[in-house]
Order: structure tokens, then sequence, then C-alpha cells
């Protein structure tokens, strides 16, 4: 017996489309044209609050439109008071930069509502003030990832970007990419970061 | 996708298509994608040739289907392996115990089936997680309150059935629970206690019913699919307290352990308890190392200048109290009056938690788990029990003897082995999570992306198990890797337990289809070539 599930986002309805601003901007970088393929709608977007690139994360994602929702390490709030109910009504897709231990409580509750990582990058700081940034995603935004790190306000904005800009239906996650950026640290993380995305499989 | 060991693809073929007519094509997994989600995220062994991997998965959604899927795996002989929500990480997860089996996803049978509030009691499905049940409780508003373990996104029914445990009065979890529906091997259906009685209405008040006492069997085993299991809660009560004694001497371990112990037997402490050494469990330097390493050699006196010179006092025992405020002063003060016999003794009144607590303090306090109130935050960051949650660990929960010499000697003969140990093993404290039972709680740490780590891990368990057993220390638990070798210290009378084992395999799964190998217990058909 083969499987006959596919990876899309299910339940969201038709790909957001920007408006002709964003559009100027996300072309300048290098995006894609809506039509081509446009913005996963997202739900929520869950930021850990101690981190400034987190913060810029939650801040592009807020000016996108996208509801935002800080943790303090702790993802049991918005588990219990927020997506076990949503998830269970109808899975919606979600994206995140917070630390590791988030990421795999989400993944693993995910699993049961038949939902997977669609994006995943892990960010470790280096004692030389490099940051090195391991990207899986999705082939199509290869393109867009290491110009997006270069660009402002700063990586955590990016990492937003390319979330809210992982593609619909039929794209396997194919790349991984290493990338090293050269910051100013004023913010020291503890641990590595990861910014996410978690979408529902389609079973048809 | 591999076959089950033993089974032909014709006939693996033939019962995937049964186990899809029975619970639905969309509830049977065989992708390499979906089965992979079945992988044990904390296993030693990740990535491995022995890691426990399954074949496929089936989801039913009721115990009719769990029949008639016992059914199908007896005709075709396919191995499988039930679990409840899959999150027993640190023990083998959703993983089984025979790679290759499949694996019965019980995440369906998640109903709350009963919670009466008056007889204080809930009766669930084993899909059914502490957050479920915990929200349940608060929908409907009932004076109720859950013991939980560390996560909250566990099954109360797999976690009952593995024996943990959490800190309430019902700390015990199999201990507190009453009555069990399970699906035999050959697909009957069974209901023990006062469940045996049609109509009976003491289900999850009675535990024994008429002759044998059958639960136990169910637990720890392979010897039927619990579908439906009781348990008790407390009622919700007027205060919650947490407290500590605090004594500065290596020697006061003797009259500390012995005061807590009879405490403990007589009902005056009746729920968990801690005890911590800062010192032990402290930070090392050179000087601490030497003293660990001369073992017996180092007396009791360079402990307390050791101490001394760190500024530290050497025990901690953290106690809990349930119930009307002024039983729970009188408890307290008659603690303090018992252990004013320790010179020095010094005691902490702690935290006083008041019912109902609003939804706020139940989201804000440190102390969820005191409080019956299901909680992740134990991912939430590196700390001394869990030193890297990005990956996962293990657990060695070590049973010592309720006495001075069982905490001194265990301390320091498995706190100089860990600290030779490259694995990266941390030493936790003692806690009581089961009656008249304290463990020391070890975390050793895998990796999903370091085999050396999880080599040297399996290296520290296996020599950590090895040196227990030597002391007459046992564990109470074990992951699916290591069942085989923590059974066999359990070694009394030529391995008179794990025959009757094999004996009650035998009788009640003859095709030996439910879980093989859980806890070292094997069909006739594997045993001795496991």
């Amino acid at each position: 017996m083969t499987s006959r599930r596919k990876f899309i986002g299910l339940g969201i309805g038709a790909a957001v489309l920007p408006g002709l601003a964003q559009a100027a901007e996300w072309s300048s970088m290098g995006w894609t044209q809506a039509g081509e393929f446009g913005r996963l709608p997202l739900y929520k977007a869950i930021y850990e609050k101690a981190y400034v690139p987190a913060q810029g994360f939650a801040a592009r994602m807020q000016q996108r439109g996208v509801v935002i929702h800080g943790i303090d390490a702790d993802i049991t709030g918005v588990w219990f008071n927020d997506l076990a109910l949503q998830w269970r009504r109808r899975p919606v897709a979600i994206a995140g930069l917070t630390a590791p231990a988030a990421l795999f409580c989400l993944e693993q509750l995910a699993w049961d509502h038949r939902m997977r990582v669609a994006f995943r990058a892990t960010h470790m700081q280096h004692s030389d003030g490099t940051i090195e940034h391991r990207i899986q995603a999705p082939q199509t935004l290869a393109p867009q990832i290491r110009p997006s790190l270069d660009a402002e306000p700063g990586w955590g904005a990016s990492m937003a970007d390319l979330a809210m800009h992982c593609p619909l239906p039929g794209t396997s996650v194919a790349t991984e990419l290493a990338v090293d950026t050269r910051v100013v640290v004023d913010d020291v993380a503890v641990e590595p970061l990861v910014s996410w995305v978690i979408a529902p499989v389609n079973s048809a | 996708m591999a076959n089950p060991p033993g089974v032909s693809q014709q006939d693996f073929s033939a019962a995937l298509q049964a186990f899809a007519d029975a619970v639905g094509e969309e509830w049977v997994f065989s992708s390499d994608e979906d089965v992979a989600l079945y992988r044990d995220a904390h296993s030693p062994f990740w990535g491995e040739e022995n890691e426990l991997v399954a074949s496929a998965a089936v989801a039913p959604d009721n115990v009719e289907e769990v029949q008639q899927v016992m059914r199908i795996a007896n005709r075709y002989q396919i191995p499988m392996f039930p679990f409840s929500t899959g999150r027993n990480l640190g023990y083998g997860g959703s993983a089984p115990a025979l790679s290759g089996s499949v694996v019965l996803d019980l995440k369906r049978m998640n109903r709350v089936v009963e919670v009466s509030e008056r007889n204080a009691y809930a009766l669930v499905e084993p899909g059914v997680s502490y957050f479920d049940l915990y929200r349940y409780i608060q929908d409907h508003d009932l004076k109720l309150m859950m013991d939980v373990p560390g996560p909250g996104w566990g099954s109360p029914i797999g976690n009952a059935l593995d024996h943990g445990g959490g800190m309430t009065p019902y700390r015990d979890h199999f201990q507190a629970h009453c009555g069990m529906e399970v699906v035999l091997a050959n697909g009957e259906l069974l209901r023990t206690g006062m469940g045996a009685m049609p109509g009976a209405e003491t289900w999850q008040q009675f535990k024994y019913g008429i002759g044998p006492d059958l639960d136990g069997i169910f637990s720890q085993s392979n010897y039927g699919v619990v579908t439906k299991m009781g348990f008790w809660l407390l009622p919700e009560p007027e205060v919650v307290r947490t407290v500590s004694v605090i004594a500065p001497r290596h020697d006061d371990a003797g009259p500390l352990m012995e005061i807590l112990s009879n405490l403990s037997y007589s009902g005056v402490i009746d729920s968990y308890f801690s005890i911590r050494s800062p010192v032990l469990h402290g930070p090392r330097n050179a000087e601490f190392d030497a003293l660990r390493a001369r073992g017996s050699a180092a007396t009791a006196a360079e402990w307390d200048r050791h101490a001394a010179s760190r500024n530290l006092k050497f025990w901690q025992a953290s106690l809990t109290f349930y119930g009307p405020e002024e039983l729970v002063d009188a408890r307290w003060r008659h603690v303090r009056e018992r252990y004013s016999a320790i010179p020095d003794i010094e005691f902490d009144d702690g935290a006083t938690y008041r019912f109902p607590m609003t939804a706020e303090e139940r989201e804000q306090t440190a102390e969820k788990g005191a409080l019956g109130i299901p909680s992740l935050d134990t991912f939430t960051g590196r700390s001394a029990q869990n030193q890297d949650v990005a990956d996962g660990h293990i657990g060695f929960f070590v049973v010592v003897p309720m006495t001075g010499e069982g905490v001194l000697d265990s301390l320091k003969v498995l706190g100089h082995e860990f600290a030779q140990s490259n694995a990266g093993v941390t030493l936790g404290t003692f806690g009581s999570f089961h009656l008249r039972t304290i463990m020391l709680v070890c975390m050793l740490r895998t990796s999903r992306t370091d085999p050396e780590q999880n080599r040297l891990t399996r290296i520290a368990y296996e020599r950590a198990v090895n040196l227990a057993a030597e002391h007459n220390w046992g564990t109470y638990r074990t992951h699916n890797g290591f069942m085989d070798f923590v059974l066999s210290k359990y070694s009394f009378n030529d391995n008179a337990l794990s025959r009757f084992h094999a004996t009650l395999k035998d009788a009640v799964d003859p095709n030996g289809i439910l879980s093989a190998g859980r806890y070292g217990i094997w069909p006739k058909s594997m045993r001795g070539s496991a």
C-alpha cells in the first residue's frame, strides 16, 4: 500500500496575494510575484520574547498581518489555550522563531493532526560573532535564502519573509543550505534558535 | 517498507488490506514518510541499525475496531505494538520493542468516558492525554485535582501502565487506577474488578471484584490492549503547601531518612517528597572530586568541612501537603516537632496555594506538577534534569532503601560512576513517586545528530544498571532497547520471574502477536533467539 498523502496548506483556501507595494518590495529581493506562488496564510506566528532576532521575526510577521504570540520558552499556554482547540477543529499553518524545545513539542503535537514541518532553519551563534544558518526548505525558496539573510533589518525578519513564502502543495523539502553571516552581537543566545513552519498534510 | 519479522509480503499486504477494511483506509499507514512519525524521538539508537522501528501503523477509533485488528493480526501472525499517546519519551515512545512490528496507534480513542465529581474518579480511553482530562475537568467546573507526570501530553493510561508517578496523594498512577477494560490477543473483551459484574456502579470504586486481582499483569507487559481505565482523583483541596526541611551535616542523612520514612509510613506525609544534597548534587570542584573518588574512605567530617567551605547545607527534603488548611498546619507542625531532634535543623515554610485558583494563577505558577496542572515546561530549557532539550534523554531511576545509608551510598557510588563517564549524565534528586519508595533520578542524554553521544550513553546506562545491581538496587522502568538486559537483574531462583512471565504469555497470547519483547516477555516462537 502506498501513501496518497500530499503536502499542502489544507483548508486555508487560496493563497493570500500581496498588495502592489509589498509585491514591489519582494520583487526587489528576487521573490517571485504573486501568481506563480503566493504567500502561505499563517494562523499565528510564535516567537521567543527573550531574543532580538525573534522579536524582529515577530515584528515582520505583524507587519504582514499575521497574528503573533510571544512565549517565555514554554509553549504550554499557546498550545493548550489555542492550538489544541484550533487544530482539533481544523489544521492550520503556523510559523515561529523559537528555541528548539518549542519546535520539538509543537512538531510532536502537530503529527497527531497530520501536520508536518514544511520549513526548518537552525541558527547557531558562534563566539566569533558569526551566526551559522542551516536551512531545510523547499527548492523553490533557495534563490531567496542568501540575499534575504543579509537584508535589513536583520535575519529574524528575513526568516519571517521566508516562512511566509513557504510554497503551497507539491513541493517537498529538498534543499539544505548552510550560510554564515557576520553580525554585530548584542544579543547572545544561550542555545541555538530555530525558525520553522508547520503546515497540514492533505489526505486526498 | 520492510515486512514484520517472520511475515511474508503476501500475508503482510493482505493484513494491511484487512486492517484498512476494519478501520478505514485513511487510518492505515505504511508509507516511509508516515511510518517515520512513529520513531522514538529520544532513541539512544537513532539512525543506527539497532534502532527499533515500526513497519506500519493502524489507528482504530473504538473498542470494536481494536478487537477486529487483534483477530486480523492473529490470522496473519502480525506482531503488533499498541501505544496510547506515544509520548513515553525516554522509554521508547511510540516505537515498538520488536523492530518491524505494526504499531497500534490508540490516539483516536480519546474519549473521556465519565468523570464523577461526587465519587472523585475518571474513566478514560487510552488516547486521552492529561491535557484532555484537565480540560474536561475545567470546562465542567469540577472540583477535582488530577495527578500529573512531567509532560502533560502523555496518557493517564499509558503512564500508569508503565508505573509512572506524580506528586499528589494519588502520585502512584498505577496504584491510583481502579478498573480496566482490556482487549485480549484473541480479540476477546475483558473487564476487571467490579467491571466484570454487568451494570455495577462500583467499577471505579472497588479494585478487586472477586478472585485474583488481574490488573497488574497488564502493566509493563504484553498480555492485552487496555481500552479503558478508571482513575481515582483528589477532591480539590482547600490548600496545597510546599515546604522544606534542611539539615546541615553529612551524617544527618540517617535521622533525616528515619523520620521521613516513619512519617511517610504513618500517613503524616502522604504525597510526593524529594531529597537532594546541595553538596553531593552541587557543582563539582577538585576537592569534591577527590572526596568522592575515595568512596567510603572519605569521612563525614571531611565532607562537612567541604560543605562548610562552600557555605552549603548537606540535605534538603521537600514535602507537599494537601487538604484543609487546619490539617495541613497540623501536619507541618508535627513534622517540625519530629525533626527538631536533629541539631541545627532548619525549616522553610515555602508556599501555600489556595483553591479555587484563578486561570491566571494556574497559568503563572511555577509548581504546576504539585497542583495537578499539566504542562510542557519540562521542555523549556536546560536544567539539571534536562541538559539538552533539543534532543532527548533516557531515564535511569534507581530504587534504593529509604535509609540514610541508601541515600548516601547510592549518591556517592553512582555519582562517582557518572563522573567518570563521558556521556554527560545528570544525577538528579531522590523522589518518592510511589508509596513507601524513593528513587534516585538520573537522566542520560540522547542525540539525533551525534551517534557517539548515543554510544557513550548506552555504555553508561548498562554500566549503571550493572553497578546498581551489584548493590542490590534495581530500576523500575526502562527503555525498549534495554528490557531484556534490565529484566536479567531480577534473577531470583534462576529467573523464576521471567519463566512465569513466559508461561502467562503462552497462555494468553499463544501466537505472540502483542508487543513481543516488552519488558523481556517474548512469545514462544522467539524465545532463545531474542
